[in-house]
């Protein structure tokens, strides 16, 4: 049987990456991506024998997550920091860098409850249920914030690249 | 042209891995991870200390025995253990400048009834603890020093300073110094006590409370602002311990 700390480090190796890009999805900064799961990963650790007892350790972490970024969000102080920008880097889909940087920007513009939703949602996959239980809000709530979210990107990238958005079931 | 979700999703994912993540060690996540256990074990300490005082005023209202000024504070409550478990042996490594600060708010900013950053401006006349006129010779044989460190929570006239010298006896005779010349003030009273945690000692007085520690050749000294005296015993602990490691990986950094 695995000790805390070799369980923990697998599973960080495993998944950082996928945390980290969430956080950056989540706070439209990377630097303070990095801070968020920094502190969702020691919070992490400290429940650990409970969080694996359970089977729910990457709920536990997206939970942590999202309230470490709100616990940013309303820190007395914080650094400022200059706002990012998309890497030059080649993406692994086949979008312009243009695309990227408008998407990014309509997402970093969603208010902080839609952007939380279309991210868990759609980022991560979760279903309504799962993503009012991380949130702790109500499933209609998850598809009205959704709709909304989407709404709001369509409206960006339709203003910004004359694209729409194919309504779908929205939440 | 149009979006549909699926292709909503794809353009999510596109974006988010044009983020490459930081290298990180996993094992400076794990050290933040036992930190946390640290600090958890001190919140736990401070509120059942918290209960502890319940019941003691609960019992002093009843018999009309209440006291007044720090001695009415929660019973000294054992400081939780930070010996790390057998199996983790990992070696220390350095963290970084922001992770400290981060700590030191954690264990100021969340105590119930201690108010960090309160109290209003200093008075013209105080004197401050680190470079007031009554402790100003204490680190006359200091080879190094001054300002700096994380900012602790209400940096208004609060602030982390410290000292090196070229001896641990000449650090430890400074920092025995500064506390001796803390009970000549004559503008501000000061209070002191040792605290459990090796070469610590609080000060505080009605606008302020000061941490003073001397470890290995250095003398360090965290002023925080605040007009509600000492926090809880778990806390003047744990705020020691933290200037510990902060010191150290000043040190080693």
């Amino acid at each position: 049987m695995m000790d805390v700390d070799e369980a923990f480090t697998a599973y960080v190796a495993q998944r950082r990456l996928q945390l980290f890009r969430t956080a950056c999805l989540l706070c439209g900064d990377p630097h303070q991506a990095e801070d968020v799961v920094q502190d969702a990963l020691a919070r992490l650790y400290a429940a650990w024998p409970r969080a694996s007892r359970a089977d729910n350790v990457d709920g536990y972490v997206r939970r942590a997550i999202v309230n470490s970024h709100l616990n940013q969000v309303r820190r007395p102080w914080h650094r400022e920091r200059p706002a990012a920008a998309i890497s030059e880097s080649p993406a692994p889909v086949n979008l312009p860098t243009e695309d990227l940087q408008v998407m990014w920007a309509a997402i970093a513009n969603l208010p902080l409850g839609q952007r939380k939703v279309v991210v868990l949602r759609h980022f991560l996959g979760l279903s309504v249920e799962e993503t009012a239980a991380d949130l702790g809000i109500s499933a209609g709530t998850v598809k009205s914030q959704t709709s909304d979210g989407l709404a709001a990107l369509r409206r960006a990238l339709t203003a910004e690249l004359g694209m729409t958005i194919t309504e779908g079931e929205g939440a | 042209m149009t979006i549909d979700e699926a292709d909503l999703v794809r353009r999510l994912h596109a974006v988010a891995e044009r983020f490459d993540m930081p290298a990180v060690p996993p094992v400076e996540d794990v050290q933040r991870g036992r930190r946390r256990v640290r600090r958890n074990r001190a919140t736990v300490a401070v509120a059942a200390a918290a209960v502890v005082a319940f019941v003691a005023v609960g019992g002093g209202l009843v018999t009309g025995a209440l006291g007044g000024g720090d001695e009415t504070r929660p019973a000294p409550v054992e400081r939780p253990s930070t010996t790390s478990s057998p199996s983790l042996q990992l070696p220390e490594r350095p963290l970084h400048r922001a992770d400290f600060g981060r700590e030191l708010d954690d264990i100021l900013l969340n105590v119930r009834g201690w108010t960090p950053n309160a109290g209003g401006p200093f008075p013209a006349n105080y004197d401050y603890a680190f470079n007031g006129v009554c402790s100003g010779d204490w680190g006359d044989e200091s080879e190094s020093g001054g300002d700096g460190g994380p900012p602790p929570p209400g940096r208004n006239g609060a602030g982390f300073g410290h000292l090196g010298f070229a001896t641990e006896a000449q650090a430890s005779k400074a920092a025995a110094r500064f506390v001796q010349n803390l009970g000549s003030c004559k503008a501000t009273a000061w209070q002191t006590r040792p605290l459990a945690y090796p070469g610590a000692v609080l000060a505080w007085s009605t606008h302020a409370v000061t941490w003073i520690l001397h470890s290995d050749r250095d003398v360090q000294v965290l002023q925080v602002r605040t007009a509600d005296g000492p926090p809880p015993r778990p806390v003047q602990e744990a705020v020691a311990e933290w200037i510990f490691d902060f010191n150290k990986w000043e040190n080693e950094n």
